[in-house]
């Protein structure tokens, strides 16, 4: 498996027609935008910007990065990029588990869909080769029975099926992709594109393949310093000791309550108080996980898989109880039911939504109600069953869940009440409030794709974990930084290594095993380059769509009401001179990129 | 009469709540005790705790967080000399990130 030819292989498929077509990417594009995220972005961008998401023209990219399915630690990666029908920005979405180096050793390094086909269809890929094939035995199924019964039809062994459920089906606007082992393309609405075209599945069948690179004595020696990174036990990822491979994602929620910066009752306050612990990750680690699963190359094991043992879903044994979903259909939503959130977080994987844009969801109907801006029943704080019950609504389109299926901001705007939609440019709002985490905050309103953790995570920062340590509730410095971290991630996000690679690799790690896998020359300051073309590439595409001036936000209730908790007390988020800071350090008017700086970077 | 208490109560999270044997503790401190003497008693009382809250040459490590009442200590005008109150809470929080 030649990693120097990434770039070289990539499908193109008309659903309208049928047809399949192996092209090259440009080679310009694979030097400039490296591949996955930037690639793709580069893709959608040349299919132009004023695309409907939801018609067949608009284009559906999964891209594979340059190391995606070698043996470079935390490799299997891949990304999904298309025109978001949630936001109308480009967005691009990443799965962990095997599919995407799935694709590599079937000989592809990439799969664009354009167009519709006239029945539901699914692609099949192997031995270098695509073809399209009838999927009405599977529309309709959730994505649990699909990869089933696509294991029963071509073996479980060597076979990676990635899916979307009824949520998708249904154009839910954040409906999402999600595979065999429950990974997911969540954000963004990408499952509602595949919806949209008729295009059920991709299924890929290849057996594990070496890597081959010019000069394998390098290739073996940088792969070894960033896997001693990972390891080293000073880092959280250190395997078995690390907070992040012992407790998963979730070791975030009592961190994040301690300091007032846990978004609770849709953001109405701060801190779940002492309720947090029984959804925490030391909670779920001594009462209900069952295993550690991990991805292709990836020795943390991040994922958290319980059974519950109690109550109305006991029996119940799914994975991964992350922080996210944890907090959006807990915490968010007043809720502290361990039991509920695995099962909404297992319907979410099954019907293939969004756990992070349904709680939110959820929690704005909650308050919605609880304000009196319901006709009917609505939904109350923490009612669990009926919280589960809505989750099926929504994939369903049925009922109330017809209304919430368009996602939290137009759910309230029909409501009359946008102000209670905790979403920027569309997109629902994370796990990390910006009352408590300024810098979090500068990076959900300034995220390409709307409200995004991980497009600039400065938490890594704000919270001591990597060795740049800023107070979380100082507003100056967060504009420069929020910047360094949006190119960093841009990068890392191209080549598709694990956004928690950066709690140990950085710079030099990235481009050391780059520079080897692809036989050229890439040095860390490249890193910096290259990420920051790709965020402005991103930018450029949204300031074409009509994402101009004033279009990075916050939602009211974070610059004006001041967090009443322990750690964050009388603090808001100091938007406005955040924002001045971060476009003088981006060179933007005002959010817009101007022409000299897209030829500065090689964008024009 | 003996010197004056106060009694602080300290919660630990994550890995370090194997090291303590327990999630929170009320520790008793002579009045005035700073967040540093905190620190040592800790590292006093579980020993397994000394690398994790200290450096080798005896500075507080930049890794394990102290918050009190929320706030990290390295964040508050008078960091580690910052005097406990009676009755107040300290978090001691090992690096912890995600998604």
């Amino acid at each position: 498996m030649e990693l120097r030819t990434f770039g070289q292989a990539i499908a193109h498929i008309d659903l309208g027609s049928g047809s399949t077509e192996m092209r090259p990417a440009p080679a310009d594009w694979v030097e400039k935008y490296i591949g996955a995220r930037g690639l793709g972005v580069r893709y959608v961008l040349e299919n132009g910007p004023e695309v409907e998401p939801l018609s067949p023209a608009n284009l559906l990219c999964f891209i594979n990065g340059p190391l995606t399915g070698s043996e470079a630690s935390m490799s299997g990666r891949w990304a999904c990029v298309t025109k978001s029908p949630l936001t109308g920005t480009v967005t691009d979405s990443h799965q962990g588990g095997w599919t995407g180096a799935r694709l590599r050793w079937a000989g592809l390094d990439g799969l664009v869909f354009v167009g519709r086909a006239e029945r539901p269809v699914y692609a099949f890929v192997e031995d270098g080769r695509i073809s399209l094939r009838d999927a009405s035995l599977v529309w309709g199924r959730g994505v649990h029975e699909t990869v089933s019964f696509f294991e029963e039809r071509y073996g479980d062994k060597n076979l990676s099926v990635c899916a979307i459920g009824p949520a998708g089906e249904n154009l839910v606007r954040f409906a999402a992709w999600v595979n065999e082992d429950d990974r997911a393309f969540g954000r963004g609405g990408t499952g509602a594109v595949g919806g949209s075209k008729n295009l059920k599945a991709i299924v890929i069948r290849a057996k594990p393949r070496k890597s081959r690179v010019g000069d394998a004595d390098a290739w073996k020696a940088v792969r070894r310093r960033a896997l001693d990174a990972i390891r080293d036990e000073k880092n959280i990822t250190s395997p078995r000791k690390g907070g992040l491979s012992v407790y998963g994602t979730n070791v975030l929620m009592n961190v994040t309550n301690q300091i007032g910066a846990l978004g609770t009752r849709n953001s109405q306050v701060t801190s779940f108080g002492e309720s947090a612990e029984r959804i925490s990750g030391e909670y779920v680690q001594q009462n209900i996980l069952v295993d550690d699963p991990t991805c292709h190359a990836c020795p943390v094991a991040c994922k958290k898989e319980v059974e519950i043992t109690e109550g109305p879903y006991a029996g119940l044994h799914m994975e991964s109880v992350e922080y996210e979903p944890a907090w959006s259909l807990g915490a968010n939503c007043d809720n502290a039911d361990i039991g509920s959130i695995a099962k909404m977080i297992d319907q979410c994987n099954d019907l293939g939504m969004d756990p992070i844009e349904l709680g939110n969801a959820l929690s704005m109907y909650m308050e919605a109600t609880e304000r009196g801006y319901v006709e009917g029943a609505g939904l109350a704080w923490a009612d669990t069953s009926a919280m589960v019950e809505m989750t099926e609504a929504i994939a369903r389109r049925e009922g109330a869940g017809d209304l919430l299926a368009e996602g939290p901001t137009v759910a309230a705007r029909r409501l009359g009440h946008e102000e209670l939609a905790m979403a920027v440019k569309g997109q629902a709002l994370p796990a990390y409030d910006p009352r408590g985490l300024k810098g979090m905050g500068l990076g959900y309103a300034t995220s390409n794709r709307g409200a995004c953790h991980l497009r600039a995570y400065v938490a890594a920062a704000e919270l001591g974990v990597v060795p740049i340590e800023v107070d979380p509730l100082e507003w100056k410095g967060k504009g420069a930084l929020v910047k360094a971290f949006q190119d960093l991630h841009a990068f890392s996000d191209s080549l598709d290594l694990c956004k928690f690679s950066a709690f140990a690799e950085g710079p030099e790690e990235y481009a050391a095993q780059y520079a080897t896998a692809l036989g050229r020359s890439f040095t860390p300051e490249d890193v910096s380059t290259a990420g920051e073309r790709i965020y402005n590439l991103e930018r450029y595409y949204n300031n074409l769509a009509g994402f101009r001036e004033g279009s990075d936000t916050l939602p009211e209730r974070f610059v004006k009401e001041p967090s009443t908790e322990a750690g964050s007390r009388g603090h808001v988020s100091e938007l406005a001179p955040m924002l001045a800071e971060y476009y003088a350090a981006r060179g933007w008017e005002e959010g817009v990129v101007p022409e000299a700086k897209l030829r500065e970077l090689g964008i024009l | 009469m003996g010197p004056k208490e106060s009694r602080v109560q300290v919660s630990f999270f994550a890995t370090l709540r194997e090291i303590v044997g327990g999630r929170a503790f009320d520790v008793a401190l002579p009045e005035g005790a700073t967040v540093r003497e905190l620190a040592e008693e800790l590292a006093r009382r579980w020993p397994g705790l000394r690398e994790h809250l200290f450096t080798e040459d005896g500075a507080l490590s930049r890794r394990v967080g102290l918050y009190v009442d929320g706030r990290n200590v390295r964040w508050l005008p008078d960091g580690d000399a910052t005097v406990l109150a009676e009755h107040q809470s300290v978090a001691v929080i090992p690096p912890a990130a995600g998604g």
